[in-house]
This record gives C-alpha cells, sequence and structure tokens, in this order.
C-alpha cells in the first residue's frame, strides 16, 4: 500500500501538545489541527435526531408495524434445572388466533428445528429458558395460547447461590468435564480451562514478576476481600426484533448492537447468504452491552414467520428481560497489594470468583493488571456455573468489579502510608492523561477542602473520595462508511453502524460536515442498514474510533472526485481546490470560489460516490488506555445509615472529543450507573425456589431524579495520532470509577470502609457498630 | 487479560464471544485473543452459551472432536 508522511498534533494542549510525524496510508485525509481551529468537530453540535426524538417520530423496533403482522410471545420454564419428557401443543395449534406454534430444540437452527421430538428437546437449565413460542393475532391472544401448552416436566436439583454452587456435591449445571471425553472418533477434545464441580478455571491473565518475593520487599501488605453484586442492564428499549421470513430472504429490524452480527446469525441460522438477509436498527433504545447476536427470541420470531409467512413481532416484557436478558455478574475478589514505604507498589495478587449463571465472563477483568507501575503480579479468575440464565457483557465488563476492589485498596495504602490518596497516585501512575486529569479535577471539585477521615463532627457526616479508570483503545477495522454527492445538494454518510443513542448519528455528520466545509445539519446520515457497508458492533466503546475515520477517509475521497470534476470550471487543477463555510475555493484566490451547492449540481452524474473503511492505527497499535478520574462527595446520616451523592466531578479522555454536549451525556449516565451500582442496584434471587423476586422495576431500586447528584465533567482533549479523526468512545470509562469513588467517600465520611455492593443504609450502620 | 490465541484453531463456525473490548470474534471472522475470565461465549445453534450437547460454550471446547462441532469450512 502507497504511504505518505503527516505531520498530526501528539499530546495534551495545555500540557505537553506537540507535533509528531506518521506514516499513513496514501489516500488518506491531511492531519486535521486541533479542536479549536476546526467549526463542527469538538462543538456542543445539537443531537441531528433530536427533535425525532422528542416528538415521536423516531421509530424504534417496538414501534415498526408490518401489514399482516403476527405478536410472538415464548413459555418459559418455570423451572431451574429440569428434564422435558414431552410437549403437547396440539390444543394450542387449534387455536383460531395462533398461526404458527414452534419448538425450539437443542439445535434451533432451521436445520435443527425439523426434529421436534422428545430427544431434541433440551435440558432445562435456568428459569425462564424459552421453550415453546406462538405467533398470534395479538399480544393477548399469544399469552392466552401459551396457557393451552402442556409440558411434563421431571424436575431436577438445582442450584442458584454462588456461593453453594462451590461447594462439593453441589448439583451440576454442567455435567462431565468435556476434557475427560473424547469425540466418536476417538479425537481427544482440547482442553480448556479446568472444571471441576461448578468451579471453571483459573484465568491467569498475563503475570509478571514473582509476587512472593514481590510481599518479602514490600513495606506495607494489606489483603482484603471485595463483594459485588449482580447487576441488571435495564435497557429502557427491551431485547426484541420483528422478522419477515421470504423464501428468498429474511427482513428484520432489531434492537441490537451490531446489525451485522444479527444479519451473520440469521444467515447461518436459516441457511441464506448474508446478503439475503436485512437488518435494521434505525433507533435504539440502549444496550449496555447485552445485545448482541440474534437472540433466541429473534430466532423464534423467525421460525414463526416463516411457518406463518407472516412477520412477526418479539419483542420480551420487561420481566422477561431481567429475567433472560443478561447480566452484570456478581464478584467475590480477594486482594492483596504490598508496597514500599515510598508507595511505590511491588506485588499485586488477585483471586476472584463470580457467576455468570450458565454462561462465562465472571471475571473481575485487567484494570489490577495494568493501571498501575507494579514489577509483580498474579491473578487467579474463576467463573461459577450456576442454574441462572446467563450473563451478558456489561459497560466494562470486569473492570467496574475490578475497579472496586483496586480503588478501594489503593486509598487503604495510601492512608496507611500517610499519604493523600490524590498524591498517591501521582507516585503510582505513570499515565500522563490521568495526571492532568488529576490535577484539574482536584481543582473544579476542591479536593484541598478534603478532611481526616470520620472527622466531620456530628451524626450526618460529609466525606470526599476519588477513584480512577483505565481502559484501552480499541477499535474495529471491519468499519466502512460511504458518502453519497446528490446533484440536487444532498449529502449523505451510509453506514451499518447503529446508534445505541449515544449519538453516532450526529457525530458521523459532523465529521463529514468538516470534511466537506460544511455544516452538521447539511448532512443527511443513513446508518443502522445492513444494506449499506459493515460498520462496527457497538460495544467496548469501540463505535465512535472506529467508524468516523472510515467517514471522514469517505468524505475526502468523495470531495477529491467532485473537484476532479469542476475544477476547471474555476480554471484550476483539483489538487489547488480546498472547501470552507459551504464553498469550494482555489487556493489562495478565495474570490475564485463556487458553492458546494453549485459544484454539485454540475457534477456529471446525478450521483457520486465514494467508500472508506477504518486502517490500522498510525503509528501500530499501542497499549496506552484512556484515563479517567472520579471525585465524588457524600452525606452520610449516621444515625439512619442513608448515603446521598452530592456532587461528582468526572475529568475523562476519549481522544479528539467530537461533541462535547453527547461527551457530557455520556458520562452523565455511566456516572449514573455507578452510584446506583455503589448504593441500590442488586438482584435478588430466591435460594429454594431458584427465582428472581425482584424482576421488576417496582421491586428492583434504581435512581430517582431527586437522586441524581450535581455532575461537573472535564474532558480532556488529547491527541494520540492515531487516525483521521483521532477519536475514542467514552462508553466505558464513564462508568468504572463511580461506584469505588462513592465508596471511597463513604469511607471518608464515616472512618469505616465497606467492603460489599450495594452500600445499603443496613451496611452503614452494621460497619458504624462493629467500628 | 489476554492470555490464550486461538487464530492458529479451527473454532467451531457456531461459535460467537464478546470480549470486554468489544471484539465480536469467531465465525468468519479470525480468532483475536481473548480474555479467558471475561468473555461472553455464545453458540449460533442454540443462542445461548449452552451448547446443543448441553455443554457450556467456549473457543478451547469449541473445536475438532466435539459432537456439535462445524468446521468454518462447512458453515
Amino acid at each position: 500500500m502507497d504511504k505518505k508522511t503527516l505531520i498530526m498534533p501528539f499530546g495534551i494542549p495545555g500540557h505537553n501538545l506537540t507535533q509528531i510525524e506518521r506514516e499513513v496510508p496514501a489516500d488518506e485525509p491531511p492531519a486535521w489541527p486541533v479542536n479549536a481551529e476546526l467549526k463542527e468537530v469538538g462543538k456542543s453540535v445539537k443531537r441531528v435526531d433530536a427533535r425525532a426524538k422528542v416528538t415521536g417520530q423516531a421509530k424504534y423496533t417496538s414501534d415498526i408495524q408490518l401489514p399482516g403482522m403476527l405478536y410472538g410471545k415464548m413459555l418459559r420454564s418455570p423451572y431451574p434445572h429440569a428434564r422435558i419428557r414431552n410437549i403437547d401443543t396440539r390444543q394450542v395449534e387449534r387455536h383460531p388466533g395462533v398461526l404458527a406454534v414452534h419448538i425450539l430444540g437443542k439445535d434451533i437452527s432451521m436445520a435443527g428445528s425439523k426434529d421436534e421430538s422428545a430427544d431434541n428437546y433440551p435440558e432445562v437449565k435456568y428459569i425462564g429458558q424459552p421453550i415453546v413460542g406462538v405467533a398470534a393475532l395479538n399480544d393477548n391472544t399469544a399469552i392466552e395460547a401459551l396457557k393451552l401448552v402442556k409440558i411434563d416436566y421431571e424436575v431436577l436439583p438445582f442450584v442458584v447461590d454462588l456461593e453453594k454452587a462451590r461447594m462439593e456435591g453441589a448439583p451440576l449445571v454442567f455435567e462431565a468435564p468435556v476434557e475427560k471425553e473424547a469425540s466418536d472418533g476417538g479425537e481427544e477434545i482440547e482442553k480448556g480451562l479446568s472444571l471441576s464441580g461448578n468451579v471453571r478455571g483459573p484465568s491467569r491473565g498475563q503475570p509478571r514478576g514473582d509476587t512472593q518475593k514481590g510481599f518479602a520487599e514490600s513495606d506495607i501488605v494489606i489483603e482484603r476481600t471485595y463483594v459485588t453484586q449482580v447487576h441488571m442492564h435495564n435497557p429502557l428499549e427491551t431485547h426484541g426484533v420483528v422478522v419477515d421470513w421470504k423464501p428468498d430472504g429474511m427482513l428484520i429490524y432489531a434492537s441490537t448492537q451490531s446489525t451485522k452480527g444479527v444479519r451473520d446469525e440469521f444467515a447461518q441460522l436459516f441457511g441464506f447468504r448474508k446478503s439475503q438477509v436485512r437488518v435494521i436498527t434505525e433507533y435504539m433504545g440502549g444496550g449496555f452491552g447485552a445485545k448482541y447476536g440474534a437472540g433466541n427470541f429473534g430466532v423464534m420470531a423467525g421460525h414463526l414467520s416463516r411457518k406463518s409467512g407472516r412477520p412477526v413481532r418479539l419483542m420480551l416484557d420487561r420481566k422477561e428481560e431481567q429475567l433472560t436478558a443478561g447480566f452484570r455478574p456478581n464478584s467475590v475478589h480477594q486482594l492483596k497489594i504490598g508496597a514500599k514505604k515510598d508507595g511505590k507498589l511491588s506485588a499485586i495478587q488477585q483471586r476472584s470468583y463470580g457467576t455468570a449463571g450458565v454462561g462465562l465472563g465472571a471475571g473481575v477483568g485487567s484494570i489490577a493488571q495494568n493501571m498501575y507501575e507494579c514489577p509483580n503480579f498474579a491473578t487467579e479468575q474463576y467463573d461459577i456455573f450456576t442454574h441462572f440464565s446467563p450473563g451478558a457483557a456489561w459497560r466494562a465488563p470486569g473492570a467496574v468489579q475490578g475497579a472496586f476492589g483496586l480503588e478501594s485498596l489503593i486509598d487503604e495504602i495510601a492512608e496507611s502510608l500517610n499519604i493523600d490518596p490524590l498524591k498517591y497516585r501521582d507516585i503510582i501512575d505513570k499515565s500522563e492523561v490521568r495526571k492532568v486529569e488529576r490535577q484539574k479535577g482536584a481543582e473544579l471539585f476542591g479536593w484541598s477542602k478534603r478532611k481526616k477521615a470520620g472527622s466531620d463532627p456530628g451524626p450526618v457526616k460529609k466525606g470526599m473520595g476519588l477513584a480512577q479508570s483505565s481502559w484501552p483503545r480499541f477499535t474495529h477495522l471491519d468499519s466502512t462508511a460511504e458518502v453519497r454527492l446528490f446533484r440536487d445538494g444532498a449529502v449523505e454518510v451510509r453506514s451499518g453502524v447503529q446508534d445505541l443513542g449515544t449519538g453516532t448519528k450526529t457525530i458521523l455528520a459532523q465529521v463529514v460536515a468538516e470534511e466537506l466545509g460544511l455544516k452538521t445539519e447539511d448532512i443527511t446520515v443513513r446508518i443502522g442498514d445492513t444494506l449499506f457497508p459493515d460498520g462496527p458492533p457497538s460495544g467496548g466503546s469501540v463505535t465512535a474510533g472506529s467508524i468516523t475515520p472510515a467517514a471522514r477517509n469517505a468524505a475526502y475521497q468523495a470531495k477529491l472526485k467532485l473537484f476532479r470534476q469542476i475544477a476547471s470550471k474555476l480554471d484550476t487543477t483539483p489538487d489547488k481546490l480546498m472547501t470552507a463555510d459551504g464553498k469550494i475555493y482555489v487556493t489562495g484566490e478565495p474570490s475564485k470560489n463556487i458553492s458546494f451547492a453549485d459544484a454539485l449540481k454540475q457534477m456529471r452524474t446525478e450521483q457520486l460516490t465514494a467508500e472508506a473503511s477504518r486502517s490500522d492505527d498510525y503509528g501500530g497499535m499501542s497499549r496506552d488506555d484512556l484515563g479517567s478520574v472520579q471525585f465524588a462527595e457524600v452525606t452520610v446520616d449516621t444515625e439512619t445509615g442513608f448515603v446521598k451523592v452530592d456532587r461528582i466531578v468526572a475529568a475523562h479522555s476519549c481522544g479528539r472529543p467530537l461533541n462535547i454536549a453527547q461527551i457530557e451525556s455520556q458520562i452523565n449516565g455511566g456516572i449514573i450507573h455507578g452510584i446506583s451500582y455503589a448504593l441500590y442496584e442488586s438482584r435478588v434471587i430466591d435460594d429454594q425456589t431458584g427465582q428472581m423476586i425482584n424482576v421488576n422495576f417496582d421491586q428492583y431500586k434504581i435512581p430517582y431524579a431527586f437522586e441524581i447528584p450535581d455532575i461537573r465533567t472535564i474532558i480532556l482533549e488529547e491527541y494520540p495520532a492515531k487516525s483521521s479523526t483521532d477519536a475514542y468512545g467514552i462508553g466505558e470509562p464513564a462508568n468504572i470509577a463511580t461506584a469505588v469513588a462513592v465508596t471511597n467517600a463513604i469511607y471518608n465520611a464515616i472512618g469505616v470502609r465497606i467492603f460489599e455492593l450495594p452500600v445499603t443504609p443496613a451496611k452503614i450502620l452494621d460497619a458504624l457498630k462493629r467500628a | 487479560m489476554k492470555e490464550e490465541n486461538h487464530a492458529d484453531q479451527n473454532v467451531c463456525a457456531y461459535l460467537r464471544a464478546k470480549n470486554p473490548f468489544g471484539t465480536l470474534e469467531g465465525g468468519g471472522n479470525p480468532w483475536l485473543h481473548l480474555d479467558t475470565a471475561n468473555t461472553i461465549c455464545w453458540c449460533v445453534k442454540s443462542q445461548g452459551p449452552i451448547g446443543p450437547d448441553a455443554r457450556y460454550v467456549e473457543p478451547a471446547r469449541c473445536v475438532s472432536g466435539r459432537s456439535c462441532y462445524t468446521s468454518p469450512e462447512f458453515s
């Protein structure tokens, strides 16, 4: 590939901004200067879909109505562990309002569905596991019809409690470990992490050094156990689809974080080429990590549509959402840290276990491994299987649980060494980004007014705390955008990428407008449709960093094509042209210009289009991270145990900020999630029945508006010189540090540490009693 | 926590995974490093972490020799 060299801004303005030379693909645009010199990017531009959203014009998956559409519902297991002896659907098949019935087998693909016999019934391993679906003329008919299905279960022993599942003799979620068996052909199956009873692991990450030696050399060693609860996703829009199956392809409206992921799975399951499956996600009401893939509900809707010959809508109700659509796993996190007298860390050792029900992914992330300098590190992370529905990725998977332990213990070590927790991070943290964030955040927050722990007089005490986070700069390279110019003046950017509600549409419009010298409102954004070039999945904070460089690159290529067509009309050559303020100018001769709209009218064809993809990171992949520092102030009533978060100051980086208001909005959301995790949310399961007790919002506590504190954000401009936009996401980083910043503030208020989330009034009172 | 590279491994065509960094791996995509403690895995054919053979789903086990395994070549 041809290359060229760019000089790009590099570093943090006002701190260490400089320039760096980067070798980049020859067809990529010139480097943008810092945001202060740009017109559309880096500003608080109003969301392009704001009006559509507030007027109800925006259509979400649950709003989709297709001619002849049926309503799907699924019958779910009431038992956490059972064998299905028989399923009798004869009565429901005779129901006049029911047009299709489908039983999910062990293999739920079209090929697998041909065998709906008892041999093909899956073993039930959790309450809410879907078994039978119906498509009816309306929702109520579907719900009533499901009552006619008769299922004969053989109920089996189960375990849903984390600690009981670890015990010897506990009912097994998965029978014999796979590695003990051989295939039919005698070939031994490759070993994964070991499974003993319900305990899988440990995963050992990337250990370094010698922790025992490190602890032996330490002047101080502290070991603690931190416990976090199961945390639900609670998206406003539940999981769901509308599926229209036809012999030559499928049309799917999906509430998803990955249109192409859903497309690919439907294609595999129903025997179509990917090009025969179209997935649309025009608007989406939040996912927070849980909305990947077709989903069993989606496949059920596909089968019901295929059988009935009509479109089928299958949206989960709130109870189904909470019971079956994922959660952040709980954790028990044993953490031991050693440090020298000067504060330098000498060893970190962690051991954790948690449960994602029948699924994996209950670790505590890599934040303890990566955030601070420490020569000796070891981890052991275990998954415990239980008879509960599977967990799902949840905004910074593992990192939130891990940060609660790490940042609590770092706080404690700082105190033991008689060093201010803020200054202590200066000693152990190499990140220049977090260093600046600490300085700016502390100033805005008023950290210097922080008192000694527990010293506030009276029963109602104030406290201040802080915590940091780390999140890798990851991107998804299979990210493509197309920019189309129309002779009638329209400019469109198109991609399959979906907008979860975070503002992807708006940043795409900003980036294209900036490149073409237009206004954001001049750009039409068409995304969330697999008819367009593939966009990235939206997870792990990769969207902005993946798709905006592709969009800018496509706009640049479209611009060059346009220049080639109109240069002669300005008596110049294409290389002399530039765009600004809605016009195309001859460089150095501003009087020679043409409006962008007039230039489009002179195109040789009705449309001009260019497509481009995300290139590899300029300068190669690096392991540097997106950092944040959050400060919290709380009020704790020591007589009632009631905690109120008064204010949060959040200092964040996400490379080049594209839209300040939208970034603030995402940070606000992350903080609210964090406060809710720290103080309120917790799934409750009845150990005797395996039932989740608080399956709806009248029982599952989330914060009300009056529990949201004053939130101030500091958005650090930082230029890593990695792509044509240098932008990164903020979804994950916004959520990691909040809960532990709050619990560190609670400690500062009352002088007693709490090691288990959520910090309820009862835990505060209990801790004070024990102190 | 990136510790296992399955790029050289013939992982089942129906395995999917979402690691903490959001990378959707598997199927037609090359397998990248996985964080085995924090990655969510699922089988396309069962739409969950329980495979059609009632065992759990993960890259190291969804390989040739498992009864429900499908080679990427034949998907």
